[in-house]
């Protein structure tokens, strides 16, 4: 019974935990009450009694694969998380037993491993009345879990808080057996799956389990400082396949264990190759040759697959304007690649309002085959310009003026000898964005000669197709200035 | 006497400094056989071919009956870009002095702007340069522009997807910081990567392939 209402309590936190517009009022609620550390540990101390020296008809529970081995929370890192209508404190752990999942490298029959961060959440209700304890495991998706690595937990997940995070979190009871399941896909929870007493049909629960988490491989290792020979104790300890394949009654006792995967830490990470053509400065940055270094993006609120998307993010982030940029977008952006779309490049946007206050913005950014540096990264600046805006705005062609002016000094200070074509409206468009460019240097914004350039501007780019409805492309002639570019080119 | 002769070198030498003014806004200047349109204001120096009837046409049009595209549609079909993109670096090498590179080279912030259009077999047909009105450009006498442009024409070429290749022409350009020109002659043909084109004008056994 009393496992029955952990559990209870424990599908409750999961399914709660749905929209993003709850976090204010999260932060909110939680700003009322709190729940002590010391509290919390007492009541982790509780359940592990209770676990190790239960009494029950039922014995004590069996341990399950994720189980930790010696356990230690880290007490002094404990803080309390936002956790909806519950309170909750999270606290690091310290095990014997850490687990990793694997992810093939691109083009390779290798696998690279990524740690599964692992805390101990301990939780209550308003009211003290429920109280539940779990290790709760973070098996971010392959592209995540690259981009997780090494970062602090704060800045991907935060209890409730799901900043981003983009994978399952497992929740496990002490003795390491899977309790609940929740997806998330981009901080939102996605769907969620509970194994408790209460749960009307394991069949589906097992079922839904393994679409949530799909084809993951884990494995169980166990911490020591070096990697030696295969069979020392310090090898990758068993692995374990979660997802569809698994169809049996109890997925948590017969999963497949036989996987043949590398020692971690050897020859794992890395590899690349050369550049292949071209010059640093010259090269392409628009062939996507999925040059060097790992495949996660360099921004971890863009997410893309592409890896010449990849290779193109890099490079930004190398200069001034980029590396701002990166560090300062605040929205999620999908960045996805159309094979059929040819040079077409679009951004699509998805808001949640409160009170007709914008509390989420989500981004997508659709790429043509022809990928282009000045393609993606005016795209992103597109997002860091409408971010946060409420309506469709009147000053659409200032906002792509100030876009393409903001690329077109990249490539200026890059030397990219790459095509500009069509971008910026012909010779005339060339002309009137180098003026631009000069008139910026000098922030001599107010001559005439300024408004004429930026009158060419405007002029270049309505003989482009895309920008000729002054309808759709207003242009606001208070609005002919940059004050986005201000902010992201400061360290320029 | 003295005075005198410190006058004449003040003059000469002041005639030195005009004569490396080769450009007036409005004035064309002609050299090595071409007529080069000059404008010339507070930010930017401009040459264009007297010749020129296409560079300042942004919207396309069919080779077939001179109908402009239409749609965006049509516009995110035409995909073209330089077979390689290094190659005009490798130009400015073989057109100007060693020591009109290496002043070039100093140039940190005023790259030059290339403006292209190329016919539907990738060829160029005309060229514009976009440039800053700062001293070491200006002192570049026209001769040197009208070999670069012939240069250009003979060396740059484009490749163009079925459907651009239905256009009469197309424009594109390219923006060369001279700091790296240098690293990027060096590059100049070698291979691309993968998934560019090779130019079949090329001879064969270039290395390329």
């Amino acid at each position: 019974m009393k496992k029955t209402m952990l559990f209870a309590f424990g599908a409750a936190l999961l399914c709660g935990c749905t929209e993003v517009a709850d976090r204010a009022a999260d932060a909110a609620d939680s700003s009322c009450m709190s729940f002590p550390v010391a509290e919390a540990r007492g009541v982790f101390e509780e359940a592990l009694a209770a676990r190790t020296n239960t009494r029950a008809a039922d014995g004590p529970e069996e341990p399950g694969f994720f189980a930790p081995g010696e356990a230690e929370p880290v007490w002094d890192e404990a803080a309390e998380v936002p956790a909806g209508d519950y309170l909750r404190v999270d606290v690091p752990v310290v095990a014997t037993h850490n687990f990793y999942r694997f992810v093939p490298r691109e083009g390779t029959d290798f696998l690279d491993e990524a740690a599964i961060p692992r805390t101990l959440a301990v939780m209550k209700d308003p009211a003290g009345e429920r109280r539940a304890v779990y290790f709760c495991l973070y098996i971010a998706d392959a592209e995540f879990a690259e981009w997780c690595a090494g970062r602090p937990r704060q800045e991907w997940v935060d209890g409730k808080v799901k900043n981003g995070f983009t994978g399952v979190v497992l929740y496990t009871t002490l003795s390491g057996r899977i309790a609940a399941a929740g997806r998330y896909d981009y901080g939102r929870l996605e769907g969620s799956v509970f194994f408790g007493d209460f749960a009307s049909n394991r069949d589906e629960a097992l079922e839904r389990f393994a679409d949530l988490l799909g084809l993951t491989y884990v494995a169980r290792g166990r911490a020591v400082p070096t990697t030696r020979g295969v069979n020392d104790d310090n090898q990758i300890e068993v692995v374990v396949i979660l997802g569809p394949k698994v169809k049996e009654e109890d997925i948590f006792d017969d999963f497949d264990w036989e996987v043949e995967l590398p020692p971690i830490g050897e020859g794992l990470r890395g590899g690349g190759g050369s550049s292949g053509g071209g010059t640093a400065a010259g090269s392409n940055g628009d062939n996507g040759d999925g040059t060097g270094g790992s495949t996660t993006s360099p921004c971890p609120k863009l997410q893309t697959k592409d890896p010449g998307v990849i290779t193109i993010l890099k490079e930004l982030d190398k200069d001034c304007m980029g590396a701002t940029l990166f560090r300062t977008l605040s929205p999620y952006v999908k960045m996805v690649s159309d094979a059929n779309a040819g040079s077409r490049c679009r951004i699509g946007v998805k808001c949640d309002e409160k009170d007709g206050e914008i509390i989420h913005q989500e981004f997508v950014i659709e790429l043509g085959t022809v990928l282009k540096d000045i393609a993606v990264f005016e795209e992103v600046i597109h997002v860091y310009q409408y971010t946060g805006r409420q309506n469709v705005p009147e000053d659409r062609l200032n906002v792509e003026i100030e876009a393409k002016l903001g690329w077109y000094m990249y490539r200026q200070r890059i030397g990219n000898v790459g095509d500009i074509s069509r971008a910026l409206g012909g010779d005339e468009g060339i002309i009137a964005f180098d003026k631009l460019s000069g008139y910026y240097g000098e922030k001599d914004f107010s001559s005439s000669g300024f408004y004429e350039a930026y009158n060419a501007a405007v002029s270049a780019l309505r003989n482009i197709k895309a920008y000729s409805d002054d309808a759709e492309y207003m242009i606001d002639p208070n609005a002919c200035n940059f004050p986005n570019l201000e902010k992201l080119m400061k360290d320029c | 006497m003295k005075r005198y002769v410190l006058l004449a070198v003040a003059l000469v030498a002041s005639q030195l400094v005009a004569a490396q003014n080769y450009y007036q806004n409005g004035v064309p200047v002609t050299a090595d056989g071409i007529t080069f349109n000059v404008r010339l204001e507070k930010y930017l120096f401009y040459l264009s071919n007297a010749e020129n009837t296409r560079t300042k046409v942004a919207n396309w049009r069919y080779k077939s009956d001179g109908r402009e595209i239409e749609t965006e549609e049509e516009l995110d079909r035409i995909v073209f870009d330089f077979y390689d993109v290094n190659m005009v670096a490798k130009v400015f090498k073989d057109t100007f002095m060693p020591m009109e590179i290496s002043a070039l080279k100093r140039i940190q912030l005023s790259p030059m702007n290339i403006y292209y259009v190329f016919d539907s077999d990738g060829n160029v047909l005309e060229v514009s340069f976009i440039m800053k009105p700062i001293p070491e450009l200006l002192s570049i006498p026209p001769v040197r522009f009208a070999q670069l442009e012939k240069n250009l024409k003979k060396h740059i070429r484009a490749y163009l997807n079925p459907f651009a290749q239905q256009m009469e022409f197309v424009g594109g350009g390219q923006i060369v910081g001279f700091r790296f020109i240098d690293e990027q002659a060096a590059a100049a043909g070698q291979p691309q990567g993968p998934d560019k084109p090779v130019d079949p004008q090329l001879p064969e056994g270039d290395g390329r392939q």
